[in-house]
């Protein structure tokens, strides 16, 4: 039984990567969900003039077609394997890449989505990736939590994790 | 890490904030309005007929989607 777990927990669902300047992966699951999995260009993170602009990707994570009767995916284990593989598949043609994950809170559940991105990350890399959580705050009071993954070997990577870092934080503190 | 750039107020660095904010949720309405045209092109459903015909070369089995 453990062993049918493991090779499950090493399957994946073959992707598409489709071209367009939002470099959109798309996979379809056995529950019949599509997902989309985009590295959509974010110049303007740290400033569109910045020396990282060119760097910077909003890693986004969404249903793209739900042909099953249920509301939300069930879990489905191949999922989290095949959003590893994405992400590495991405790094591999643009290894400097900045990602930054930014949990909607337009209904309240960024925290539910931050929770499942964690669980998610688990599965990537972590002799490769590094992350930095925060939470980014408006002036309205709404929460952001807020991921930011790097390749570990980004020779870039102590500066960025610390630009990020004063931008976001500069803020917080002051609260 | 020293710079020498004069340190942001925090009225300035709240303002860089929403403009961040603003924006990321402006570049996000325009791509969702551009989405639906996109998953539902022939295009977009020919790559998923081929995507469910490797996984299922694999042994995943993706039902049909219904019509």
């Amino acid at each position: 039984m453990q062993r049918e777990e493991l090779s499950s927990q090493n399957q994946k669902y073959d992707f598409e990567f489709l071209s367009g300047e939002e470099n959109t992966y798309s996979f379809q699951t056995r529950n019949e969900f599509v997902y989309e999995v985009l590295f959509r260009p974010t110049p303007y993170l740290f400033g569109d003039t910045s020396l990282y602009a060119n760097f910077v990707y909003e890693l986004i994570i969404r249903v793209a077609r739900n042909n099953s009767s249920k509301q939300s995916p069930p879990f489905d284990p191949l999922v989290a394997p095949t959003i590893a593989e994405i992400f590495t598949d991405f790094y591999i043609k643009a290894p400097l890449t900045i990602a930054i994950y930014i949990c909607d809170s337009s209904d309240n559940r960024q925290f539910v989505r931050q929770a499942k991105f964690n669980r998610w990350f688990e599965y990537f890399d972590k002799d490769d990736f590094t992350k930095l959580d925060d939470v980014i705050r408006d002036s309205e009071g709404n929460r952001y939590p807020v991921s930011l993954i790097l390749k570990y070997n980004n020779p870039h990577r102590k500066a960025i994790f610390l630009a990020f870092l004063e931008l976001i934080e500069g803020y917080n503190h002051e609260k | 890490m020293e710079t020498n750039q004069k340190p942001l107020t925090p009225e300035e660095r709240q303002a860089n904030i929403d403009r961040f904010i603003k924006r990321w949720k402006e570049e996000r309405a325009k791509a969702d309005a551009e989405f639906e045209a996109r998953v539902n092109s022939p295009a977009y459903q020919e790559m998923l007929k081929e995507l469910r015909k490797k996984n299922a070369a694999r042994g995943i089995v993706i039902p049909e989607p219904k019509v």
